[in-house]
């Protein structure tokens, strides 16, 4: 128990080291693209201004770990007001690892579908009719509607 | 909330109280849910009544919580009066007292009952977790350990409706049953579940899953619902009510990963005759020829206790004998009809002797469903769950729980209910 304590705390200290380097606040939101699922990704920068407009928040960090999603992430021209930062994915996931046992903040969204074990979203999007942009509306970003693209 | 964090709002409401502090001031409660109608509770125990429960969800607004309307802030006249006093207790604090600032209202009159845990409490909850998973692991040996972390004897009912099946299918013969009442314990007694436990306090179910969420290759522990808020990372929940996710399907699937051909079993029904004969001569009831009338819910809507009495009056004008299904004080019974307390682990029995059963939606239609009796369950059409309404959610019909039961929706103001419950009836 110790062993996984530490890690939270490891955990702890990037969360901590990356509010000051990103000058994160309330009026901040930020989105972890993981790359499990380049639709999720996607349309997790589609509906990211209806977010923000959830949030009170006038400005998104994006973190990703690879080319590709970040390039994905500045073509959408729907988000907004964001800036886009690479962090690598090892941090990425001590970073999840704290989240998933320390819900540090709401206005953190990590688009992961199948971790931690008790992570039921890629099952949802495999085995019923939710698709990539309701998990995102509705799973993610708990809009509580499907907006239509554009629609804030 | 939990039973420790309920304890620490009802001290501060009362030192409010005390002061004279919630005296002539308009109370809003911010945000339909759980938390909320328990606020609601707590000040009504000093007799005091939210003006309104405020909601940014549209689908929430023009519906009642406890009884109590929902509207938008928007629709607050003069928001920012000093006689106003929002009370905020949820997890969306931060934009809901936002949205309040931007009213123009005063961080006094911002009344604050949330706390968050600091990452230090959540820790220390862990560890305590550790411990209670130690005193099972004696007790029971290294088994999984099934914790249904909620206190809705429906939930319950519906598990035990699956268990069979479920054991079957993954061969499991060993186990810990945990639940954190003992209305839930008598539900889950209804169904032949082994090592059936209920952990004495209810926060012991948050320690646990604390555990499991720091170290969950340490515990075989599996939560009996399909999402649960502690574990923030399951969407599930938001997707409740939305494309055809309704409760039965959502709990076949993801609780327990059982084909679609798997349906839900009543239990089986201990005889109890003899024992139910003399109750009903003790309550001057008739056998087949007495209602019970079931107008409380925790959560769902109520009907105007004037719905209740004239109902009351007019199955007694037809020779039915009445009874209140009332859990005490606070649930008072009906006009003309005598208080029973059912144990729920009897209750089915009760209704197939009473005969006849009119009740709005709450957890005590699940367990009675299966009784062989006229039901009416009675739904209120505004209230909402997640997606969908509560009675796409909820009907028994539809949950694969009853195909007799008659399932009427009510507005507030429904002026034909009366008589369409009479003439399911009659």
């Amino acid at each position: 128990m110790f062993k996984e304590m530490l890690h939270i705390l490891r955990g702890s200290i990037l969360w901590a080291a990356l509010k000051a380097r990103l000058q994160l606040n309330h009026r901040k939101v930020v989105i972890v693209l993981v790359d499990e699922n380049k639709t999720l990704d996607y349309y997790a920068m589609v509906h990211l201004s209806n977010f923000m407009d959830r949030k009170f928040a006038d400005e998104a960090i994006i973190l990703f770990d690879n080319k590709a999603t970040g390039e994905m992430a500045g073509s959408v021209r729907a988000a907004a007001n964001k800036k886009l930062y690479y962090l690598p994915e090892k941090l990425v996931e001590l970073l999840y690892d704290y989240y998933s046992f320390y819900k540090f903040s709401d206005k953190v969204v990590f688009t992961y579908t199948e971790r931690p074990r008790d992570n039921l979203l890629g099952r949802a999007l495999k085995e019923t009719g939710v698709n990539e942009e309701d998990a995102v509306c509705l799973g993610l970003y708990h809009l509580r509607r499907v907006p239509e693209t554009g629609d804030r | 909330m939990f039973d420790y964090k309920l304890v620490r709002v009802e001290k501060k409401l009362y030192q409010l109280f005390q002061k004279g502090l919630l005296n002539n001031r308009k109370i809003y409660v911010f945000g339909v849910s759980e938390n909320t109608r328990q606020i609601i509770q707590i000040l009504r125990s000093y007799h005091l009544e939210p003006v309104n429960v405020l909601d940014n969800d549209k689908k929430k607004q023009n519906t009642y919580c406890s009884g109590v309307r929902v509207i938008s802030l928007e629709d607050v006249k003069s928001a920012h009066d000093r006689k106003n006093l929002y009370i905020v207790y949820s997890l969306y604090w931060p934009e809901m007292t936002a949205q309040l600032r931007d009213k123009n209202v005063s961080k006094r009159n911002i009344l604050m009952l949330y706390q968050k845990e600091t990452l230090g409490e959540c820790l220390l909850q862990a560890y305590k977790g550790k411990h209670i998973h130690d005193r099972l692991r004696r007790k029971y040996g290294d088994v999984p350990v099934f914790l249904c972390p909620y206190t809705g004897t429906g939930d319950i009912y519906l598990i035990g409706t699956f268990w069979r099946q479920y054991t079957e299918k993954t061969q499991l013969e060993n186990y810990v049953f945990l639940v954190l009442s003992k209305a839930c314990e008598k539900v889950a007694r209804l169904f032949e579940i082994k090592n059936l436990e209920m952990l004495p306090k209810k926060a012991e179910s948050e320690y646990l899953i604390r555990y499991y969420m720091l170290c969950p290759e340490r515990i075989r522990l599996k939560l009996l619902n399909d999402s649960w808020a502690q574990i923030h990372t399951n969407p599930l929940e938001w997707f409740r009510g939305y494309k055809g996710l309704e409760f039965t399907e959502l709990f076949r699937k993801f609780v327990f990963d059982l084909p679609e051909t798997a349906k839900p079993e009543h239990p089986v029904y201990q005889d109890m005759d003899g024992e139910l004969e003399i109750l009903f001569k003790e309550y001057q009831l008739q056998p087949g020829r007495t209602v019970v009338l079931s107008p409380y819910s925790n959560t769902l809507a109520d009907l105007p206790v004037e719905f209740w009495n004239r109902l009351a009056a007019e199955l007694k004008q037809h020779g039915f004998t009445l009874c209140t299904n009332s859990s005490g004080d606070t649930e008072p019974a009906i006009e003309g009809t005598v208080p029973v307390f059912f144990p729920l682990n009897t209750a089915p029995q009760w209704i197939e002797k009473a005969g006849y059963f009119i009740g709005v939606r709450s957890g005590f239609c699940d367990v009675i469903s299966g009784a062989k009796a006229k039901k009416v369950i009675l739904y209120g059409s505004q209230d909402r769950f997640f997606n969908g309404s509560v009675f796409e959610y909820f009907n028994l019909k539809d949950m694969g729980l009853c195909e007799d039961a008659a399932e009427l929706q009510f507005d507030k103001d429904d002026k034909d209910l009366y008589a369409k419950v009479m003439q399911e009836l009659i």
